[in-house]
Parts: structure tokens; C-alpha cells; sequence
């Protein structure tokens, strides 16, 4: 009998041991992905110097204001490292909610309530329509200060803003690599000619909001020692642009500059890595 | 006691049989057209909804679509009834009284012709929607009539001394005024030609109400004959009579059970018309020249079902996937009306229920389902039955978003913008942007599948079986491809090698079709045979 006891004593324990494991392996999973609402955008009326507002410069300002959040949804929603919580329609989402807590849905379909994901971070865009100058923030919610600002001249020419959605793209790269260090790791090299190589596959994909096109910048990680604390210095060998992009999470590189320095790196088995610094326009 | 518990049970059976069906409530819009033509359109409709026959009761109310006001049409006031349906409808018209002046111009820019280019079109916006659930049964739109262009040709010396457009652009005072000076002289031709169209649109009408009101929704069984021998079939027998609700002349779709690779569908043979209805059996008529693939199934032995022509829902639930989960979603818009194309999309899907929240009309009838006046109704099981909502679809632009109400996560983000022949087009929501929310919400259950291989000769597999929760548009290309895990810093990431691709061929349900693969087919065939795990993915 005591025997008995025991053994369910014990079954009891692993058992919870095992259930604990499973939960904090998928909270270690999960927390590898920061929550991230994308907020609407500003924009700023230069009234301190004598601006006449024209047709064009209205035109240029709509088409911000429109597009901007939504490349910023784009740009964050299914991206490998976040998830993207909707903010702009949380008084409609809460509406729905608070009508499923009525009686009349008592035998109907409803959706778990309290569930609601919290965020870590924040997107918010200012746009100044004079200087035609964009701004994309990123406010740390725990901390509450900005984590990191990008402000970027938007290119135009007589049509209006070229590619809005590509130059946002852009900014938020750089924003990301800054902010969160998001850099993609280089695989392999392929077809190589002689000391050289000509393309490289990277890990980055669609999921990485990468598109054909792009230019990228391969470096490697170096350490130093400065007064006996060790510094990542990030030492740039080439850059490249991506050719294809092949699936969700893989790319290829066209190397377009520092191919034997690369293919070196590579048959050194030194670690090599790729930001994006240019999209096309 | 188990005489009591008998008697009591007996007692309940003998009044759930007594007691009335909650029938249909039919909203028509009274706000947007006020003229003469509308008017009559209007009445004819009232009139006619009042005289047709239908199995269910139903009540007709006049609705303002933009206050959302209901009241009862006059003539049913002292017959309102419960509804577990409520039927909106808007109709309207572009019968003018000043058609635009079109001038033909030739090579020199000299006037050949010049007349009032008449064409006017009516239109129904049809939308069903369950009082108990709030979901969208069915929405259609008919350009009932839509006349060709009709000129008026005009002698323009009579009205302009000169070139019009000239005339507009120096004089538009003396322009205005040749222009009215036309129109009044050509008032009485144009209402002529406005009255004789509306008679066509009035007729137009009358037909569409059959559907409108008596949208059976229910699918019956036909009585095949063992040992059918005729080229054709001129007469079928269904398995429901007046019972069940069915009304000589309405339109059933006769559909044979088939099998293709594990999956089974329903394929359309021929269209009957019902003539002779009894209390349990009926018989419908097929139009001349037709008959034959009902002819063949009858020899084949086939299981025939019988579904209302006009309404997909009973053909859907046939051809609703076993063990698939269904899902609820809504359209975030302004209008009832709006975004319909959309709309259509996702309720011919039999796997997505799409939640109606523009309606707040449906909260009359929803109390309706609660008065006391109606205590002779079987109307219980339609309480307390609303239904929520999982996903939220929001339109922005070119944006196609979808949340997770449950999280508020966005689920995806996809442009209804395409490209064709490598030119930017922007396209409406299609099957492909439905698919990518679904398959990225719950990629387990709403996953584009092969199911069974169809074709193979040889080493070589040239035909596959495809499932797809979203549905199949013809022709669209895809491709096959195997996953590998690859690990990248001791992380396993999964690596896409595309051994294949194809182009859908028959679709035989709204979520199967085949896939003729083009390219790669000894590839496919390899990895099926060496059991590797192959998936599909849109071809972009």
C-alpha cells in the first residue's frame, strides 16, 4: 500500500516536472517573438517658415498617411522574430467582445475572452509635410522611452513620393538591425569560380521581408579588446544584392563586391552575416 | 410513473407538432429612387410578394437602409409573424430624364451623329441573413435589366448654332439653355422609352421573387428506377412532397453522388422544374433537349440528390468536407451592401460562416423571437444561438488584413493588388488572399493539400487531387514542393525545394479540383513514392 503511494507520489511529480518543461520550452519559444502594435502616423504642418500649401505637397501627405501604417503592418506581420497585434481596430475588437458576453450567444459561437496579447513595442510614424521628412519611432512599452527613431527624406520626383511602401521598408530594416540587433545569418557560398564566389545562400526569406533587388552588406563579427572588455566590431567584406528569394526563410545573394575576401571568410568557417542598406525604388 | 413520464413526452411531441415554423422576413429598401418608374416597380413587387407562394410564412416590412428603420408594409399589418430569416433587398434604377448628349466625331473632328444615349439598368442587391445567428446566408446582385444603348437621334442644327462643346466652353449660359430647350422636347419620348423598359424590369422582378422568398435551402433525395433503360429523363421523382415545403414551379438542380481518389463530391447532371407536388413524393420536369446525364446515373445506379437551383447553401452543406472545422469571420465595412463581391467569396465557401454586424435591424426580429404574441411558434431553439466571430477582415487600400479578435494578433497582411504579365493591376479579394489568411491562422487544419494522386504513367505522376479551405479558381498555377530541416545556429529552420508545379484542371467542389502538373513530374513522383511528405503553395 505505502509502495503504491509511492509510486503515484512519483508518477505525480514527473508528471508536473513534464508539464512545467513543455510550458516554459513554448514561453522560451515565444518569447523569442516581441509583440508589436503598429499605431497610426502624424502628420506635421511646417507653419514656422512661409509655406504655401500646394496640390502636390497635399497629394504627397495623403498618400503618406495612407500608406505608411499599413507598410509598416506589412512589414511586421508574419516577420520571423514579431507579432503583430492590431491596435487600430481594438474599439471594434472590443465591441465584439463585449457583445459575445451576452445572453443571446449563450448557445452560439463565441471566442475565449482575456486572451488579448499585450505589446511590448510600439510603432508610431510622424511625417513632416514641407521637409517631406519621415519619421518612424519605436517606444519600448515596459520602459516606457523610445527605444529607437529613424528620420528619413523621403525620395520624389514630379509624380509625387516614389514607392512609399519600399523607402518605409527600408527604414524599418534599419530600424530592426538597430533596435534588435535582427541580422541574417549567411549559410553557404555557391558557384564558386576559382578564389571567388558569386552568390551565397542567406538565411533570410519572405518572412524576413525581403524582396529581389535588395542590396545587402556582408560583414563578419570581430571582437576587441578595449581596456579588457570585449567589443562586436562589425567589419564589412562585401555587398551584394538578393537575387532570389527562394522561400519563406532562404535567399539568394548575388556578391557584387569583396567575393575572394568572402569566399576566404567562408573556407575559414568564420561566421558571416547580411543587413539589408538599400531596397529598390 | 412511466405512464406519466409517457403521456407528458407524448403531450410535448403533439405540440412541437402543432405549433408554426418561424418563416421569412422581407426587408425592401424605400430610400433610394422616388420617381414614377421606381414607384411602380415598388408596388409591382409588394403586389407580387403578396400573391406568391411560398412554403414558409413571411412578412413584408419598408425599410430605410441608411436610418435602418423597419415598419411593416401595410397590407400584412395584421399578419406579422417571427422570422428566422430576414431577406434584405434594394433595389434601384438608373431610368433618367435627361440622358447624357453623345456627339461621333470623325477624323477632322467634324460632327457625323449625335443623339441621347439611353441604357438604362436595374438593379436587385439581394442579402439573406439568419435572425438567430447574425450569419449571412446568402447575397447576390442582379442587374435584372440592363438594357443595350437605345439612341435618340437628335437634329442638333435645331438646338445649336454651332459645335456644342465649343459652344460649352465660351457660352455656357446660352449651352445650359439649348440643352433644356432639348431635353423638354424630348421629355415625352424619353418617359416612353423609360415605360416600356420598366415594363421588362417590373416582369424581371416577378421572377426573381420565387428565389427571393422561397430559398429552400434543404437538398432532397431522388427516386431513382432500377433498370432504367431510356436515352434520357423527362420526368424525376423526388423524395418530398408538400410536407417538406415544396411549391409547383420552383427550380431544383439535380446532383449525383461521385467518388474521386478518398474524397466524394456532388456533380450537377440537369435542372427540372417542379409540376406535380403530393404529400411526401413530387415530380419535376427537365426542359427539352436535356435529361441525358440524368438518364446515365439512373443506369449507374448513382445516389441523386435534388437542391434549390439558385440557392448554393444546400449544395455546400452536401459538399461539406467531413471532419473540416468551420470558421467564423466579418468584414469590417460601412454598408450592408458593401464589399459584397467579397461577401460572395467567403459564403460559396462551405467551410467559412461570415457574421453579419451591419445590421441592426436584425435586433427587431431578434425581439420578435421573444414576444409573446408569438407563443404558437416553434421559435425557442432560435434563442440565445448568436454567433461571434474569430477573424476580423479589414479593407485599407490595397491592404488585405486579418486579426484574430481572440489575441488581436494580425493573422496576415496581403495586397488584393496583382500582377499581370508583370504589370500591377489591382484585383478585387480573390481566392488566393483568402487562402493565405486561413492557411496562416491555423496552418494545421486550413492547409492546401494533396490528397490522392489521379493520373500516373509510368514513372511519372501527371495528375493530383487538391484540397483548399479557401476554394479553387480555374486555372491558377501552384507549385509542389519538399520541406527539409536545415540548422541554422542550432536553430532547425525548414528549407523549400520546389520539385514541381501545375495548373488546376477540373474543380469538383467548391475545396477539391485536380492539379495537371506541367513541370517536374518525375520528381513528384519520386518523392511520393519514397512516402517524402510533398505540399502545395501558389505559384507567384
Amino acid at each position: 500500500m505505502v509502495n503504491k503511494t509511492k509510486i503515484n507520489l512519483s508518477i505525480s511529480i514527473f508528471a508536473i516536472l513534464l508539464v512545467g518543461g513543455i510550458r516554459d520550452r513554448l514561453a522560451a519559444q515565444t518569447q523569442a517573438q516581441s509583440r508589436i502594435a503598429i499605431a497610426g502616423i502624424d502628420l506635421v504642418k511646417d507653419t514656422s517658415e512661409f509655406f504655401i500649401s500646394s496640390g502636390m505637397s497635399d497629394y504627397n501627405s495623403a498618400a503618406v498617411l495612407q500608406q505608411v501604417p499599413n507598410a509598416c503592418i506589412e512589414f511586421f506581420s508574419n516577420f520571423k522574430n514579431f507579432v503583430a497585434i492590431d491596435r487600430k481596430n481594438l474599439s471594434l475588437i472590443n465591441m465584439e467582445k463585449e457583445l459575445q458576453k451576452s445572453e443571446e450567444f449563450i448557445d452560439g459561437y463565441i471566442v475565449d475572452q482575456g486572451k488579448s496579447e499585450g505589446v511590448d513595442y510600439m510603432v508610431k510614424s510622424l511625417y513632416y509635410e514641407k521637409k517631406k521628412n519621415l519619421v518612424i519611432r519605436i517606444y519600448d512599452i515596459a520602459g516606457g522611452n523610445v527605444k529607437c527613431t529613424k528620420e528619413q527624406r523621403l525620395e520624389s520626383n514630379l509624380l509625387g513620393i516614389k514607392n512609399i511602401n519600399n523607402q518605409t521598408r527600408l527604414i524599418l530594416h534599419e530600424l530592426v538591425n538597430e533596435c534588435f540587433g535582427i541580422k541574417f545569418t549567411v549559410l553557404k557560398g555557391i558557384e564558386p569560380a576559382g578564389s571567388k564566389l558569386r552568390h551565397l545562400t542567406v538565411v533570410m526569406g519572405r518572412k524576413s521581408k525581403v524582396k529581389e533587388e535588395d542590396q545587402v552588406e556582408i560583414f563578419e563579427l570581430v571582437e576587441e579588446n578595449v581596456e579588457g572588455e570585449m567589443l562586436k566590431r562589425r567589419n564589412v567584406i562585401g555587398t551584394g544584392t538578393v537575387e532570389e528569394v527562394v522561400d519563406e526563410n532562404f535567399s539568394n545573394v548575388k556578391i557584387e563586391s569583396g567575393e575572394k575576401v568572402i569566399a576566404e571568410a567562408i573556407a575559414k568557417g568564420k561566421k558571416l552575416y547580411c543587413t539589408i542598406i538599400n531596397v529598390y525604388k | 410513473m412511466r405512464k406519466l413520464i409517457l403521456s407528458f413526452s407524448l403531450l410535448f411531441c403533439y405540440s412541437e407538432a402543432w405549433l408554426q415554423k418561424a418563416g421569412e422576413a422581407i426587408l425592401l429598401d424605400t430610400l433610394n429612387d422616388h420617381n414614377i418608374y421606381s414607384d411602380s416597380i415598388y408596388n409591382c413587387f409588394i403586389h407580387s410578394v403578396s400573391n406568391t407562394k411560398s412554403s414558409k410564412p413571411f412578412t413584408l416590412y419598408l425599410w430605410n437602409s441608411i436610418s435602418h428603420a423597419v415598419r411593416l408594409e401595410p397590407s400584412f399589418a395584421t399578419r406579422e409573424s417571427p422570422s428566422s430569416e430576414a431577406v434584405f433587398i434594394k433595389p434601384y434604377t438608373t431610368f433618367m430624364d435627361r440622358y447624357p448628349l453623345k456627339l461621333i466625331r470623325d477624323t477632322a473632328n467634324r460632327i457625323i451623329e449625335a443623339y441621347l444615349a439611353t441604357s438604362p439598368v436595374f438593379t436587385l442587391e439581394i442579402k439573406g441573413v439568419e435572425v438567430a445567428t447574425s450569419v449571412l446566408n446568402f447575397t447576390s446582385k442582379h442587374n435584372l435589366v440592363s438594357f443595350p444603348e437605345e439612341k435618340l437621334t437628335i437634329p442638333l442644327g435645331k438646338y445649336f448654332n454651332a459645335d456644342p462643346d465649343v459652344i460649352m466652353i465660351r457660352d455656357k449660359k446660352s449651352y445650359d439653355k439649348s440643352l433644356n430647350a432639348l431635353y423638354s422636347d424630348y421629355a415625352n419620348q424619353i418617359r416612353d422609352l423609360n415605360l416600356r423598359r420598366m415594363s421588362y424590369a417590373v416582369n424581371a422582378i416577378k421572377y426573381y421573387n420565387a428565389d427571393i422568398i422561397c430559398a429552400d435551402q434543404q437538398a432532397f433525395e431522388v427516386i431513382t428506377e432500377p433498370g432504367f433503360q431510356e436515352k434520357s429523363v423527362k420526368e424525376v421523382k423526388i423524395k418530398a412532397g408538400s410536407k417538406q415545403g415544396i411549391i409547383p414551379g420552383r427550380d431544383y438542380a439535380c446532383y449525383a453522388k461521385r467518388k474521386v481518389g478518398s474524397q466524394t463530391y456532388y456533380e450537377h447532371l440537369d435542372n427540372i422544374e417542379i409540376k406535380l407536388v403530393e404529400e411526401s413524393t413530387s415530380v419535376g420536369k427537365t426542359p427539352a433537349f436535356s435529361g441525358r446525364d440524368l438518364a446515365k446515373s439512373y443506369k449507374a445506379g448513382d445516389i441523386i440528390m435534388a437542391v434549390p437551383r439558385y440557392d448554393k447553401r444546400a449544395l455546400n452543406r452536401l459538399n461539406m468536407p467531413v471532419n473540416q472545422k468551420a470558421i467564423n469571420l466579418s468584414i469590417k465595412k460601412e454598408c450592408l451592401f458593401c464589399e459584397n463581391a467579397a461577401q460572395q467569396l467567403i459564403i460559396n465557401n462551405p467551410i467559412l460562416n461570415l457574421v453579419e454586424r451591419n445590421a441592426p435591424e436584425l435586433k427587431y426580429f431578434a425581439s420578435l423571437l421573444k414576444d409573446e404574441r408569438f407563443i404558437d411558434y416553434s421559435i425557442a431553439d432560435l434563442q440565445g444561438r448568436q454567433s461571434g466571430y474569430r477573424l476580423l477582415i479589414t479593407f485599407e487600400g490595397n491592404d488585405v488584413i486579418a486579426t484574430d479578435i481572440e489575441t488581436n494578433r494580425i493573422v496576415s497582411n496581403s495586397k488584393v493588388q496583382k500582377k499581370f504579365f508583370d504589370i500591377s493591376t489591382t484585383a478585387g479579394f480573390s481566392v488566393d488572399d483568402l487562402s493565405l489568411i486561413l492557411s496562416s491562422f491555423d496552418p494545421e487544419h486550413f492547409c492546401i493539400r494533396v490528397t490522392d494522386v489521379l493520373e500516373q504513367k509510368k514513372e511519372k505522376i501527371n495528375t493530383v487531387l487538391m484540397y483548399n479551405p479557401a476554394g479553387f479558381e480555374r486555372a491558377t498555377k501552384f507549385e509542389i514542393y519538399k520541406e527539409e530541416s536545415i540548422d541554422v545556429d542550432g536553430e532547425k529552420i525548414k528549407r523549400k525545394t520546389v520539385i514541381g508545379d501545375g495548373k488546376i484542371g477540373k474543380i469538383f467542389s467548391s475545396n477539391l479540383a485536380e492539379l495537371n502538373i506541367k513541370n517536374g513530374e518525375s520528381e513528384v513522383y519520386m518523392a511520393y513514392s519514397r512516402n517524402e511528405p510533398i505540399f502545395v503553395q501558389y505559384k507567384n
